[in-house]
């Protein structure tokens, strides 16, 4: 009888041993709740990854009450590769707010160039001949850009048309109006067709710049806008021009 | 006699132990699976494929093994099965997170260069220098 005894006994003893807690591995769990502070204590992961967080922590706990080495080393698994997760959220968190900085930076600076480079042009256009009308900014090529009964716009005027050209490309929404003139000699009819292939000429060289052509719109108005006398030399010479005018601004 | 009662308490006492040790029996981890395999899916949607390749494959693999021994008839494949389902899920929400994570470092970089060319006086766009049909 009394062996039966101790052999149950021991059986109950081992039985017990076995489940109360697997060997210890102290070092892997503790090493892990390290990890675990560290992490806890970035606002980024707080605020990006509260419940991973906890979660982490939860399987930390049962790796502590592991009943058996399996469950812990599972457990161990859970709450590291969630911690992982937590640093991987957290990560992100930070990144996103330094992106909307920097975006509000870009912003700030496009704005920023934006404004310089309409400044600089608007003071180059105020250095070319203009004027502001209730029709817009207007700027006058005279008639010393084109030879007499000729179409084609003389050499003098590259820097005039580079700097509207510039404009215009850095105003894509600013559309522009070409409208030829001359003055009362000649037929009224060649006027006419003169000041149209006026118009079409400037318009071929800021395209030839780089402007789309479908934002320029051009006209001939021949004789019959004249802003000068036609009966003196100077007067028509006056009138003999092109006349570019920019809607909406300066209206 | 009071030592042969003794004896059946002892034997009882060590077969609830051993009994609690087990645990309850495991039933089959379907949830778990499916939550695994949730978990993937939301990773490769994610785009884990390409940014966190070695995450995705290893929770597939893990599910796969789940699945393989969920249905067994024993108890300790049972809980192997459950265990690998669990951790087929966790690693796919870290391949989720690593892929996301990829994401919005490349968007900072882009952004952190734009402001970098923004603030040595560029366009901040895409660089198109005034070369061509300038007459």
């Amino acid at each position: 009888m009394k062996p039966m005894i101790a052999t149950v006994l021991m059986v109950s003893v081992i039985a017990l041993a076995g489940c109360a807690s697997a060997p210890q591995d102290d070092a892997a769990l503790a090493e892990a709740r390290d990890r675990y502070q560290q992490l806890a204590n970035q606002p980024a992961v707080q605020s990006g990854a509260p419940s991973v967080l906890l979660e982490a922590e939860d399987a930390l706990q049962a790796a502590a009450e592991a009943e058996n080495a399996g469950e812990r080393e599972h457990q161990l698994y859970l709450a590291n590769q969630r911690m992982a997760i937590a640093q991987a959220i957290g990560e992100r968190t930070r990144l996103e707010s330094r992106i909307s900085q920097l975006s509000e930076e870009r912003d700030r600076l496009q704005l920023q160039r934006a404004q310089r480079q309409t400044a600089e042009l608007e003071s180059e256009l105020a250095a070319l001949e203009t004027r502001r009308t209730d029709r817009g900014l207007l700027v006058t090529l005279g008639d010393v850009f084109f030879d007499t009964a000729r179409a084609s716009v003389k050499s003098g005027a590259a820097n005039t048309l580079d700097t509207l050209a510039q404009f215009m490309r850095n105003n894509p929404d600013q559309q522009v109006v070409i409208e030829g003139h001359t003055d009362a000699r000649g037929p009224a009819q060649y006027n006419q067709q003169l000041s149209e292939q006026r118009a079409q000429s400037v318009k071929q060289s800021l395209v030839a710049r780089g402007v789309e052509s479908e934002r320029i719109m051009t006209r001939g108005y021949g004789e019959s806008r004249p802003i000068a006398s036609n009966q003196t030399p100077g007067g028509q010479q006056l009138n003999r021009r092109v006349e570019i005018v920019f809607p909406e601004m300066g209206g | 006699m009071s030592g042969k009662i003794r004896a059946y308490t002892i034997s009882l006492l060590g077969g609830v132990a051993l009994a609690g040790c087990a645990g309850s029996p495991v039933p089959p981890p379907t949830d778990q699976v499916s939550n695994a395999s949730a978990a993937i899916e939301r990773a490769q949607q994610a785009g884990a494929h390409e940014f966190a390749a070695l995450e995705i494959t290893r929770a597939q693999r893990k599910l796969d093994q789940a699945k393989a021994m969920a249905g067994s008839d024993d108890e300790d494949e049972r809980l192997q099965a459950r265990r690998l389902a669990e951790q087929a899920a966790v690693e796919a929400r870290l391949a989720e997170a690593t892929a996301r994570l990829a994401g919005t470092r490349n968007l900072h970089q882009e952004l952190d260069r734009t402001v970098d060319t923004l603030r040595n006086g560029g366009t901040g766009a895409e660089r198109n220098s005034g070369s061509e049909g300038t007459l």
